[in-house]
């Protein structure tokens, strides 16, 4: 290599020496410090995001942290972590239907439905739709009783229609969500 | 300005012929003998200058192989050398120090300048120096003479020391070499038979002597030389001898210049002793451009050796300071990416330790369920009372209709348009609520109400 170099001229020989060093800058570049780079830079993410975790779990009382975790608890006071499809859909029904007699409201049908949610979590939601007949205070009583199931998502639809012939009985449509979940996210 | 150093084992040496009709060339070579003068032409027309300097050099095509040195000679009458002080400095100080007092010294622009120096006596914390300087335009005028080859402009003054040390019976002593043209005369102030400074004094006749002495004189007291240094005459044999004459009679110790049989001998130049002692500049041009040092007073060739060397240091030091920067940076960032990855394993470790029966991980899948929950869970209670408290008692709802991802509807009766709008405008007073729309409210006249529409977004579960 060095008698190589040894035969040009001054010229050439610069010319050489700057493409060697700039193609091994990009190899070097490209096949170390790139890979090395996004890899540090995924840990770095990794990182910030699992300290923030650790400091929510340790958050002392009054802290912001603290402040989150206590609206986070009142929004959604019980919780049973999501089970395969078939089970949470069950889940779901068993509690919803005692909710609904509680609230002494007249069922006609129930439908289970998926795939017409919207929004980023649609993929994991199932459905479940109702249709009956009832007075106003009985579905406020169902909305505030819907808290305490620890399956329950959200309501994904709720249309109340009043009897024009009687105005204290009203047509209802009500529809709430389920996530689905898998034996990996017991 | 050119730093690269190469090595040349020829030099041709450029100038113009006495009476300004045509060029002089020639080439001395560097041999183990010697320094051997191996050509001495003369062109008639710039223009056949490139031709002839190819033929000189062997027509290498490729400058980078080509040894052949090209140095012209800047006239004396077109240069002006200006004494100057300098500390005891060297290399870049002393370089931006001359720069700075060239400003000073120079009666023109130092951009309309091209101007070169030499440092010719120490004296204690200071030392002596000349600038000598020229036009830009004759600078320019002379590097394209022969376009893209001349690596060397020396005063031609230079030439004449040179020519005088090489060719003639010389001394280092200091001394004034005089050489008489047809309407000048150059002095060149000699010492260890280098160039000190030089001036040109202009004659409209030459054959008044006395005349050209006088003003000869003039121009060597004020060069503030010792009355008994020697002076060198050469030029016209009867003009010279008249002027020996006359500047003896002033009381001027003054010679002619005699040639050297060894130095003639050294250099192979039997056959060209007229035309070299007509003219002994071109054969010093080429001789001085080809030391190895570089040449005093080189306008192009700056700055010499040892400035060069400086730039070299440099190079190496600024390349040396940025590899150890660069190693100290994969370091630290070696140092940070060593570090976070031990945190995070340190942090997946604590989240992972069971702890009364759970483990952090779970309590945080269960925080981030919460969280997912309470994102997609509109308050039911929260729209329906909302409503309900903006409604007036008179009012008849008939139906509410909420579906995500679309607007909320409310089909009512009112007692009036008043009582419709009151509502509208209540609900669009609710924070909750946005785009609220009131929508074809028509009056039924046969049980006097007026039916309404209104559609609104509620908080994000509307897109």
């Amino acid at each position: 290599m060095m008698k190589y170099l040894e035969k040009l001229n001054p010229r050439e020989r610069k010319i050489a020496v700057f493409c060697t060093v700039a193609g091994g800058l990009m190899v070097i570049y490209f096949l170390i410090a790139e890979p090395i780079m996004l890899k540090a830079g995924q840990i770095h993410s990794r990182r910030k995001q699992q300290q923030e975790n650790l400091s929510m779990l340790l958050a002392e009382e009054g802290s912001v942290e603290a402040m989150k975790l206590k609206n986070l608890t009142a929004a959604v006071p019980v919780l049973e972590m999501p089970v395969e499809a078939d089970k949470q859909v069950q889940l779901l029904r068993d509690q919803l239907t005692k909710q609904i007699q509680q609230a002494g409201i007249q069922v006609k049908n129930f439908q289970f439905q998926t795939g017409s949610a919207t929004g980023p979590n649609a993929s994991s939601l199932i459905m479940l739709q109702c249709r009956g007949r009832c007075q106003f205070p009985a579905i406020v009583k169902l909305l505030e009783e819907l808290k305490k199931n620890p399956y329950y998502v959200g309501v994904e639809e709720l249309t109340l229609r009043v009897d024009e012939r009687n105005r204290q009985e009203m047509d209802f449509t009500f529809t709430v969500s389920t996530f689905r979940g898998s034996s990996k996210a017991l | 300005m050119n730093n690269e150093i190469k090595t040349y084992s020829k030099a041709i040496g450029i100038l113009k012929a006495a009476d300004n009709a045509g060029w002089i060339l020639t080439l001395v070579e560097k041999t183990s003998a010697g320094l051997q003068v191996r050509a001495c032409v003369t062109v008639s027309d710039a223009a056949k200058l490139s031709s002839e300097v190819g033929k000189l050099s062997g027509g290498k095509s490729n400058p980078e192989e080509d040894t052949t040195l090209i140095s012209v000679g800047a006239d004396t009458t077109q240069t002006v050398f200006f004494a100057f002080k300098a500390p005891q400095v060297e290399g870049a100080k002393l370089t931006a120090i001359i720069h700075a007092q060239a400003e000073t010294l120079l009666p023109m622009a130092i951009s309309q300048a091209a101007f070169t120096w030499r440092m010719v006596k120490q004296d204690g914390a200071t030392q002596d120096g000349f600038l000598a300087v020229v036009r830009k335009n004759y600078y320019q005028e002379l590097c394209n003479l022969v376009p893209g080859r001349v690596e060397s402009i020396l005063p031609d003054a230079a030439g004449l020391v040179k020519g005088w040390a090489g060719v003639f019976e010389s001394t280092p002593e200091k001394c004034v070499l005089i050489q008489i043209r047809k309407h000048s005369c150059i002095l060149a102030v000699s010492e260890a038979e280098k160039l000190v400074r030089a001036a040109a004094v202009d004659v409209e006749d030459m054959s008044l002597t006395t005349v050209v002495s006088h003003d000869l004189t003039a121009v060597l007291d004020t060069m503030e030389l010792p009355r008994n240094t020697s002076l060198y005459i050469n030029g016209d044999e009867e003009i010279a001898s008249a002027l020996c004459r006359e500047l003896t009679q002033a009381g001027r110790p003054v010679q002619r210049w005699r040639l050297s049989d060894n130095k003639i001998s050294a250099l192979g130049i039997r056959d060209k002793l007229t035309e070299i002692r007509n003219r002994p500049e071109t054969v010093g041009l080429a001789i001085a451009a080809l030391n190895e040092q570089g040449a005093d007073y080189d306008f192009i060739r700056l700055p010499r050796t040892e400035e060069v060397e400086d730039a070299v240091v440099d190079k190496r030091s600024i390349i040396r300071g940025l590899a150890v920067a660069a190693v100290f940076l994969i370091l630290l960032l070696g140092g940070i990416y060593w570090t976070s990855t031990k945190q995070l394993e340190a942090i997946e470790q604590n989240l992972a330790a069971e702890y009364h029966g759970t483990t952090g991980q779970a309590i945080l899948a269960r925080q981030q369920m919460r969280d997912r929950i309470s994102k997609a869970r509109p308050d039911m209670l929260e729209l329906l009372s909302t409503i309900g408290a903006c409604m007036d008692k008179e009012m008849l709802l008939d139906s509410i209709s909420f579906k995500k991802g679309q607007p909320v509807r409310i089909a009512a009766k009112a007692r009036s348009f008043e009582q419709a709008n009151a509502f509208h405008k209540k609900l669009q007073e609710q924070a909750c609520f946005r785009d609220v729309k009131l929508i074809s409210p028509t009056l039924d006249e046969r049980r006097s109400q007026v039916q309404f529409t209104i559609t609104l977004a509620y908080r994000n579960f509307t897109r």
